[in-house]
């Protein structure tokens, strides 16, 4: 038994560790990627419909999002009826839940929201620009393990953006203004189990 | 059920002013008669039909978020919960059945299978006539009044809604024992403030309103 778990656990070991191959490295000269949604530029808070869906079950209610100083922006999940379902801070180097509602406070939901809400909303400095499968992108290392590639459009405008754990992608994220000119953030994890839709809303529409 | 029915009940009747107006507590010896007026008022509630506002209040962003909308709610158990901003979005309680409607889908939920449901259907139904909220095996009850208004506080008993709330205030008028304000705090700070207007109160409503279709 001792001698199966070993097995299982190194082939595990193997296939997480996976390589991230990115070729023809370069250093990037410093410049940022143009977000769509960016918090640098103002205090104002931002606010979304939410919609998040996880397996079969649906949460919708308000994400409201603000800089609360130079380097961390804080958000707030609330349902319709004002029910907080959770909050965060944000930094440059991760996510942290603050208040998570009662029936969803287990530790692997706070960890996942933790890297998705990070992926979702920081605009991290671009690391180097290399290529995967012969297409040009922005990569962004979060830790050891995480990575942000960016896919930029010719006008160099962010077409798509992947999150990857070692050499697989395991979310992706959309990032676009629709026919209301209002920001949308489009999230989705690569086995479908789980996915995040956040349209801006106007303090009073 | 009966619970959630009443809420729904005291916050359907509700429509604010002057509610900062300062609150005097009401001697015990007093409030027996006090609360024999919101269960009569209560008792005497077949429909309402109204307007809200809610507004939430998020501390740690020094934000609110405010809703619009409209209420109508029939004796026992049909309401219908309709915002129509910051987003369309619909909630209504017929029977055992509730109904969940956006923009685009509407979803179908029993509360006989479905305790979360069951437990939300209650909670607002028994805020639209306060009285079935007022409950001293469930809650610490305190009594408050201004020159206008009658305020219950409650302070919940329960863990779990402990949890999530420190106090439900109720604000009654005093000239018709109907809610009119409900606030309800959290641990946290944070709070949400339901104001009720343009109420109609037991005027015919078709029990149409509450089918809520694709």
């Amino acid at each position: 038994m001792k001698n199966l778990w070993f097995v299982s656990s190194f082939i595990l070991v193997l296939i997480s560790c996976n390589p991230f191959i990115c070729k023809n490295i370069q250093t990037n000269n410093g410049a940022n990627i143009n977000a769509a949604v960016s918090f640098s530029d103002t205090l104002a808070a931002r606010r979304y419909k939410a919609k998040i869906n996880y397996k079969t079950t649906e949460i919708t209610g308000i994400l409201i999002c603000k800089k609360i100083n130079n380097s961390t922006l804080a958000g707030v999940f609330i349902n319709e009826f004002g029910i907080k379902g959770f909050d965060f801070t944000l930094t440059e180097t991760g996510a942290k839940m603050g208040y998570v509602f009662k029936n969803l406070d287990k530790w692997y939901i706070r960890k996942t929201l933790e890297t998705d809400l990070h992926f979702m909303f920081s605009m991290p400095k671009v690391g180097s620009i290399c290529t995967i499968n012969d297409t040009a992108v922005y990569v962004v290392p979060v830790n050891r393990n995480l990575r942000y590639v960016y896919h930029l459009t010719n006008e160099k405008k962010m077409a798509r953006i992947e999150m990857w754990k070692g050499g697989r992608i395991i979310a992706t994220k959309m990032q676009y203004t629709n026919e209301l000119s209002k920001n949308v953030l489009n999230m989705r994890h690569t086995d479908g189990v789980l996915s995040y839709k956040f349209c801006e809303i106007n303090k009073t529409q | 059920m009966r619970i959630i029915l009443s809420f729904v009940t005291i916050l359907l009747c509700a429509s604010v002013t002057a509610q900062d107006v300062a609150f005097k507590l009401i001697p015990k010896a007093e409030i027996i008669s006090y609360t024999a007026s919101i269960s009569k008022a209560s008792a005497s509630l077949t429909s309402l039909q109204c307007s809200f506002t809610q507004t939430k209040n998020i501390a740690i962003l020094a934000e609110s978020v405010v809703s619009k909308g409209k209420l109508l709610y029939k004796k026992e158990n049909k309401l219908c919960w309709e915002y129509v901003s910051p987003y369309y979005y619909l909630f209504a309680l017929n029977g055992d059945k509730v109904y969940i409607k956006n923009d685009k889908s509407t979803k179908q939920f029993d509360t006989k299978s479905n305790a979360l449901f069951k437990e939300i259907s209650l909670l607002l139904v028994n805020s639209v006539s306060g009285i079935e909220l007022i409950d001293p095996k469930k809650f610490d009850v305190s009594f408050y009044e201004n020159a206008k208004m009658v305020q219950a506080r409650l302070t919940p008993k329960n863990k779990t809604l402990k949890s999530m709330l420190s106090t439900i205030a109720l604000n009654f008028e005093k000239t018709t024992y109907m809610v009119q304000t409900i606030v309800l705090t959290e641990p946290l700070g944070d709070s949400t403030t339901i104001i009720f207007s343009d109420k109609k109160i037991n005027q015919p409503i078709d029990d149409e309103k509450f089918m809520v279709r694709q």
